[in-house]
């Protein structure tokens, strides 16, 4: 059910017994919340066509027939702004159902002019990029409130996406700034002619025009809805433009026909399974004698990648992406994130990498060196698996001993 | 209608006896005159070589035993008169009136606290302490119920007071019962009736009953367990101190020509007094000195315990240290101990506790016994066996195992058993047999859906828990936790009222999750598992918090950081029950055949013995004939020529259509898994078997010491045997020469059989030529047991023995004369020789054994014999399941030993291939399809092959055998999409047990 | 640091590690009260995840600890597992860990002494280091 079973995936019934906490779970051991942090995906099978009886809209039909959207870019590269407009003909479509209220790159709209609207007079909001500055924040607070939906757009806002490895600077925020503004050769350059200048941006600063401020740059990278209620998800780096044109149907079928919406938390655009099952490549010898690089190898266009000595992240990664990198050769990076099985995708991945090195004759008698040298060929393990779940990862920034 | 069989002496013997026929499907009746089964074993603290807690091992086993839904226990009864024969039997059992109704007692020793009539002296404790007119015969008791003593009972004496009647809340109690007789129909009778302890008062030299310090070890045993009456404080008895130094005075009552002792080894104690040194070393810091003729560590392992109790816990051995007596300073009450010292000087000691390392002697009233079953004795009062027959008395359909038939140890005990087992089952089973049908438990309710609703027992365990853990508080501070509707403190968790307490409780209360705090899952999970079934609550809903072995036991002195332990525990184990889920294993097909590999004399009774039973064998044997190295023999056993009894089983075995014998067979493989395994030869064969037995074998050490092989002077001891045997010997002037090849420094055993080879050549030798000068050269004589007869021939007919030092190289050889330094004489002495016999041990082959044990995935030990999966208690068990262990394979042994484990390895493996089907393990890997896209890294790294990655309606899907699935749980942590998960160890129940450790403060609250 | 008590998760197998555990119990051998023992079935059970989640939840350290190389009651869960806990070394590493707060022994059911040397030294090694680095609310 990967591309045409969003309407079906849609339109599921809210299933209470599931959505509730696990009666099994004590509150001294909140496990069922752990295994749903990453949103849980429910599918039960209904009509997509029939309101479901005795739903209870939560939203409204909005005044003058359209529906009202705000598109915003928090810390992200700018991919899903241009996966956006990248939908062809379908923005078009866009324009005809929605009043677009506010998207920074493509149309016009204020700060102040959303802050002028009523509390939820906003249909839905889509927010790409994680969020990792005051701004930032700010912004997406304010889109929660004037907003009945607001969708996490990608994968930085999904899991924090690759802004998220800053988290990694042990020195957090300030590391940051000191690197690029003094330590980068440019930035030297610029330090050295000018020493007595403040190199780093300010926050606050008097001008004779006035006061001026900057965010400030948080330490922490955080995915959306480690700041703001998120009410779904559609994962991708970019997410993909059928995934878009799904999201935007679903919500018009409930604005003009009160077709219901998915559950709150639901992955769009994602199958239940992983990367595997849409990958075309066949898997035969399930081991790892070596790691290569995509580029050290001539890939076989038939064999899994991971057969060949390429890291691919497909079996940990949920599919719904059509397998897009690994059929034109480039292993899965993990952009649409774990199953919902899973709690820790970069644990789960680097556990499986590991199970598929052989055992070897000298095992019963060799030292745990022979082991870790062998290990060592896995470069930057860190940044490899937690590529783009870091903010999602149990351990989500990096620590420094003997107190910071 | 298809008899019972009945097993007489609820001891270990008994025990293993009655579980071996009911897991064959028998029905058991188990007679014990005593109120509880457990026997002596019960009483003891620890045990050797592993100084396992004997309780600990052994009540898992009671308790199996009391719910063994195919025995029925009768305690306190007797077996008053047997008619019939083998196969129909009439036995008449009397059981003696308790004065408690069995069935309504609950145990809560209501009565006994009241009861007015004290100072009973306690037989439980060896009269080391005292009990009431009504009582329980001690915490771990099987039936744990009350009865009353009518010698001490003023009621029943004299009709005058009633107390307990008036407490007894479920009016349990009855003064008028009387003496009841039942006639029970059975086909087969095991006398497991054990041994008595010598009666130290004959030791009068040693003191024994007029000085307050000399104690016997029995009394030493319980003075050291914590269950004891000084709960594990060894004290002096005269001054309640804690003594300084300790003697141990050996061969009490053994070893002897005096008048009231034993002329026979007791086995044991040389090793259980050793065990009761190093134990009480743990404890404090005391002097210790252990004073004995020769060290008898012959058994597994034994020569490695002594050399520890030595060197690493300093303890002082005495060897050849005979103690003439001991004498008291009656102002002081300290012993002096007067012994001949190992230069052959009078000297003496002084020390503050004197144990007496009494022996073992025929049971109580076993004349009479053997009246009644009509069986005979031998000369000394045990059970009458032959070596080739170890486990059959003279009467038909009458068996014997454990010490009634010698005095034995433990681990020899349970092979035994195991072994009587198997023969008394081949004389019920016929093809008339209809097994007892599996045990009912009340239907399980259903779970699923339902709030936990968690019942919490955590227990003191005696004191071995409460003394370091504030267990109230515990128990308290679980009742305070999320979902638990029900917490008490229990004395002991496995003691039959709680385990009946827990049932009823998952009634009362409706509870659906059970945890109890108390050992090792390890040793008590199946117990409290049965509890839960019995209260209709399917038994992986339970969970067990490790709170005395992993808590009290190792922070005894932090009472308050082990009881905030305690409680993140209990609270770790809470968390992790209410995600628990209801389990239930597959069933599996059994193949229900047996392969034996090896065919010497211990294959042969294995294959027999399944055989007759009536299922097929395939016995497999590398050699072009059956029959192994005891083919070589050429002695006697019991008058009877050693071949003649094996060229005897030869042709049993060929004559039976039920073994398939396979000469000349090299075993490829053995795939497969308990109840499945294939047996792969090199010749092609390829057969399907359920059960596998490995009695390989160990061949003789090949000396290459003293020139053997090319100084025509030189022979092995089996070369003796045969010249002797042939009429060719005629030597002179003999040496032997023992440990040759044991107990050095490469070889750290003892071949336990080498001492009595050599007396039994050199016996001969005198014999035929009183003229000849024969001397044994030797570090101890190991003549155990009845063997000890030899020993005091040999001295009888003039055969010389020299003690060289254990530690000293062996003895010189020069071609003509031996030479060693004789430590009784204090000087070399030089032996002309024409003939040097060398006592070469058993080697064990490690090599080969190893590639038999690759392929069914069985340990070895560090001396190169198979280890087995309990040293104790499973003694030819391996911890995989289906394959057993027997004869020298396992360590070396005597003939009659090899075919009693023979015989005990058959047992075991009938429990498994008379089934036509098992019940696997619940906790297996499984695999939600939904999440699975077969990408093979489980299949990679499942080791037993349970794992394949199949098609499914075109989609690929890893696929979990659970029949293989031995649950390591390794393909789940490698799983990358979350579909592979382990039964009972979920992730969610892991991640819910660290959450709990954690999201707390360290300790709790 | 004197009364810094370290909380430090140890993850045994069934088999070997736990029955050392009791091993050191039935011996009576005394050592700190700081560890809290979650029992696997193997060492290979334990998911690289559960090490992190403990560390996430505050642990200051953790111990896997399992049979002996060639002596695994699974054959080979032991060789897996120390592959396993070598690359989420590496990852803890990055994260800025001292590598020590995670260790890897193996201890077999007769070994109660090492079971008890092993968690007094690590006990030791987990004071010197301190408090676990990771700071909860660190923004």
């Amino acid at each position: 059910m990967s591309k045409m079973g969003f309407f079906s995936n849609l339109f599921k019934k809210k299933d209470k017994k599931k959505d509730a906490a696990p009666a099994a779970a004590p509150a001294a051991a909140p496990a069922a919340a752990g295994a749903s942090s990453m949103g849980g995906s429910i599918y039960a099978e209904t009509d997509a066509n029939q309101p479901i009886p005795g739903y209870v809209p939560g939203l409204g039909a909005p005044e003058g027939g359209k529906i009202k959207l705000a598109i915003y870019w928090a810390a992200a590269c700018g991919g899903c702004d241009v996966s956006v407009l990248d939908s062809d003909e379908k923005v078009l479509n866009v324009g005809a159902m929605a009043d677009i209220v506010m998207w920074p790159v493509a149309a016009d709209g204020k700060e102040k002019d959303i802050e002028e609207m009523e509390d939820g007079s906003i249909t839905v909001s889509l927010i790409n990029g994680a969020v990792r500055n005051a701004e930032n924040e700010h912004m997406v607070r304010l889109l929660r409130q004037k907003s009945q939906l607001v969708v996490a757009y990608g994968s930085c806002a999904c899991f924090g996406g690759t802004p998220a490895l800053a988290n990694l600077i042990p020195g957090g925020s300030k590391e940051v700034l000191d690197y690029v503004y003094n330590q980068t050769p440019t930035s030297k350059a610029f330090c050295e002619a000018y020493p007595d200048k403040p190199h780093v941006p300010q926050t606050e600063i008097d001008v004779p025009e006035g006061h001026l401020t900057l965010p400030t740059l948080y330490n922490r990278v955080k995915s959306l809805d480690q700041v703001i209620d998120v009410d779904y998800y559609v994962p991708g780096c970019p997410p993909t433009q059928e995934t878009l044109g799904q999201l935007l149907d679903a919500v018009v079928a409930f604005v003009y026909k009160g077709v219901a919406l998915p559950p709150k938390g639901t992955h769009i655009g994602v199958t239940k399974r992983t990367l595997c099952e849409e990958c075309p490549r066949h898997k035969e010898n399930k081991r790892l004698d070596e790691i290569k690089e995509p580029y050290q190898v001539n890939i076989d266009p038939d064999k899994c990648l991971m057969d060949q000595g390429i890291l691919c992240l497909g079996a940990a990664t949920v599919g719904g992406c059509g397998a897009k990198c690994t059929r034109v050769g480039q292993p899965c990076r993990g952009c649409y994130g774990p199953t919902d099985k899973v709690t820790e995708h970069g644990a789960s991945v680097f556990t499986a990498v590991a199970s598929l090195f052989p055992i070897l004759e000298e095992d019963p008698t060799c030292k745990e060196d022979k082991i870790i040298d062998i290990m060592s060929s896995i470069k930057d393990p860190l940044g490899y698996f937690y590529a783009y779940t870091m903010s999602k990862a149990l351990i989500a920034r990096s620590v420094k001993e003997g107190g910071q | 209608m298809t008899k019972s069989a009945l097993v007489i002496g609820g001891g270990i013997a008994g025990i293993q006896a009655s579980l071996d026929l009911a897991d064959r499907d028998i029905h058991v009746y188990l007679v014990e005159k005593d109120p509880t089964i457990g026997g002596k074993m019960c009483r003891l603290d620890k045990t050797f070589p592993t100084n396992d807690c004997s309780a600990c091992i052994l009540s898992p086993k009671m308790a199996d035993c009391a719910g063994h839904p195919n025995i029925t226990v009768m305690s306190y009864s007797e077996v008053v008169k047997v008619d019939g024969e083998a196969g129909d039997f009439k036995v008449t059992v009397k059981k003696k009136p308790r004065y408690v109704k069995l069935k309504e007692c609950t145990g809560c020793g209501d009565c006994v606290a009241k009861c007015p009539t004290k100072n009973i002296p306690d037989q439980f404790e060896y009269g080391l302490t005292t009990r009431k007119a009504i009582y329980i015969p001690h915490a771990q008791a099987v039936p744990r119920v009350a009865l009353i003593d009518p010698n001490y009972c003023k009621m029943i004496l004299n009709g005058k007071c009633g107390i307990c009647e008036k407490t007894c809340k479920k009016g349990a109690i009855n003064y008028a019962d009387k003496e009841e007789e039942e006639v029970l129909e059975v086909g087969s009778i095991i006398a497991a009736v054990g041994f008595q302890l010598w009666d130290a008062g004959y030791a009068t030299e040693y003191g024994y009953g007029r000085y307050d310090n000399v104690v016997t070890s029995m009394e030493y045993e319980r003075m050291m367990c914590a269950s004891g009456p000084d709960h594990g404080h060894i004290k002096c008895p005269s001054n309640g101190e804690a003594p300084q130094k300790i003697a141990f005075i050996q061969c009490c009552g053994s070893r002897s020509e005096k008048k009231n002792w034993k002329k026979y080894c007791s086995s044991v104690c040389c090793m259980y007094a050793t065990k009761q040194a190093i134990i009480t070393k743990e404890h404090a810091q005391v002097q210790e000195d252990i004073f004995f003729m020769d060290i008898r560590s012959y058994g597994k392992e034994f020569e490695a315990y002594i050399k520890r109790a030595q060197g690493q816990y300093g303890i002082i051995m005495h060897r050849g240290a005979r103690v003439s007596n001991v004498e008291e300073d009656p102002e002081t009450k300290k012993l002096t101990i007067n012994y001949t010292d190992k230069d052959g000087n009078g000297t003496s000691a002084e020390y503050d506790l004197v144990v007496l390392s009494i022996g073992l002697n025929p049971p109580e009233g076993a004349e009479e016994l053997a009246k009644v079953l009509g069986i005979g004795l031998n000369e000394y009062g045990f059970c009458e066996t032959s070596v080739f027959k170890p486990l059959e008395t003279t009467r038909p359909g009458i068996l014997v195992s454990g010490a009634f038939s010698a005095p034995k140890d433990i681990p020899t005990t349970v092979a035994e058993s195991s072994g009587a087992s198997a023969k008394a089952g081949a004389y019920i089973v016929d093809e008339n047999f209809e097994p007892c049908a599996p045990k009912q438990y009340p239907a399980e309710k259903d779970v699923a859906g339902k709030e936990p609703r968690v019942g919490v027992w955590v227990c003191e365990c005696g004191i071995n828990i409460g003394a370091t853990v504030d267990v109230p508080s515990v128990a308290a501070y679980a009742g305070t936790l999320p979902h638990v509707v029900y917490a008490t403190k229990t004395m002991y968790a496995c003691a039959q009222d709680t385990l009946q307490a827990i049932s009823a409780a998952i009634k009362e209360h409706d509870l659906n999750r059970v945890v109890v705090a108390s050992c090792t899952p390890r040793t008590h999970e199946p117990l409290f598992r049965i509890a839960c079934r019995e209260g209709g609550l399917n038994q992986y809903l339970f969970n067990m918090a490790n709170i005395r072995d992993q808590c009290s036991w190792i922070h005894m002195h932090e009472p308050e950081a082990a009881t905030k332990k305690a409680k993140d525990l209990v609270r770790m184990a809470i968390a992790k029950a209410c995600l628990l889920e209801p389990l239930e294993g597959a069933k599996i097909p059994v193949t229900q055949k047996a392969a034996v590999i090896g065919g010497g004399i211990t294959g042969m009774t294995t294959a027999l013995d399944i055989a007759a039973q009536g299922f097929e064998v395939h016995l497999v044997e590398r050699e072009g004939q059956l029959g192994g190295q005891a083919l070589n023999f050429r002695h006697k056993e019991n008058g009877v020529d050693t071949l003649e009894f094996v060229k005897g089983l030869i042709d049993k075995v060929n004559s039976n259509n039920l073994i398939k014998v396979h000469l000349n067979a090299k075993v490829k493989d053995i795939p497969g898994f308990v109840g499945n395994f294939n047996l792969q030869l090199e010749d092609g064969t390829d057969e399907p078997v359920g059960a596998v037995i490995f009695a390989v074998g160990a061949p003789a050490y090949k000396p290459t010491e003293y020139n053997y092989g090319s100084d025509a002077k030189v022979m092995t001891g089996l070369e003796c045997e045969q010249a002797i045997a042939d009429g060719k010997f005629n030597k002179k002037n003999v040496a032997f020469i023992q440990c040759v090849g044991s107990r050095n420094e490469s070889v750290g055993y003892c071949s336990r059989v080498c001492c009595t080879t050599a007396l039994r050549n050199a016996i001969q030798i005198k014999l035929a030529d009183p003229t000849a000068n024969v001397t044994i050269f030797h570090k101890d004589i190991r003549t155990y047991g009845f063997r000890e007869e030899m020993y005091r021939k040999a001295s009888e007919v003039g055969v010389r023995f020299l003690r060289y030092d254990e530690e000293a190289p062996l003895p010189a050889y020069d071609g003509n004369t031996v030479t060693a330094f004789d430590l009784t004489l204090g000087a070399d002495v030089s032996v002309p020789v024409d003939c040097v016999v060398l006592s070469n041990g058993i080697a064990p082959a490690r090599e080969e054994k190893e590639e038999l044990a690759k392929m069914v995935k069985v340990p070895i030990s560090k001396d190169g014999f198979y280890f087995e999966a309990h040293q104790k208690l499973r003694p030819v068990d391996f911890a995989t399941e289906g394959v057993y262990v027997a004869g020298l394979a396992h360590w070396p042994k005597h003939m009659d030993e090899c075919i009693a484990q023979g015989s005990g390895a058959a047992s075991r493996a009938l429990t498994i291939i008379s089934k036509k089907f098992l019940t696997s393990e619940g906790i297996v890997a499984s695999v939600n399809e939904d999440y699975c896209d077969g990408c093979g890294v489980c299949e990679g790294c499942c080791e037993y092959k349970a794992i394949t990655i199949v098609s499914k309606d075109g989609k690929l899907k890893s696929n979990v055998n659970a029949g293989l699935c031995k649950g390591c749980g390794c393909c789940v942590a490698a799983c990358p999409s979350g579909a592979m998960e382990q039964k009972g160890f979920k992730n969610i129940q892991i991640q819910a047990e660290i959450d709990a450790c954690l999201d707390y403060p360290v300790g709790g609250e | 640091m004197a009364d810094f008590e370290p909380r430090i998760v140890t993850f045994c197998c069934n088999w070997c590690s736990y029955a050392g555990a009791d091993g050191a119990g039935v011996a009576r051998l005394q050592m700190p009260t700081n560890f809290r023992i979650i029992r696997t079935m193997c060492s290979a059970r334990v998911d690289p995840e559960h090490v992190l989640r403990a560390f996430s939840k505050g642990a200051d350290g953790v111990m896997i600890l399992g049979c002996h190389p060639a002596d695994c009651h699974y054959i080979g869960g032991n060789y897996r597992a120390r592959r396993r806990i070598a690359l989420l070394r590496m990852v803890l590493e990055q994260y800025g860990f001292d590598p020590r707060r995670l260790k890897l022994e193996w201890v077999s059911a007769s070994e109660g002494e090492k079971f008890q040397k092993t968690i007094c030294e690590f006990v030791d090694t987990i004071k010197a280091l301190g408090p676990t680095p990771l700071v909860k609310g660190d923004e």
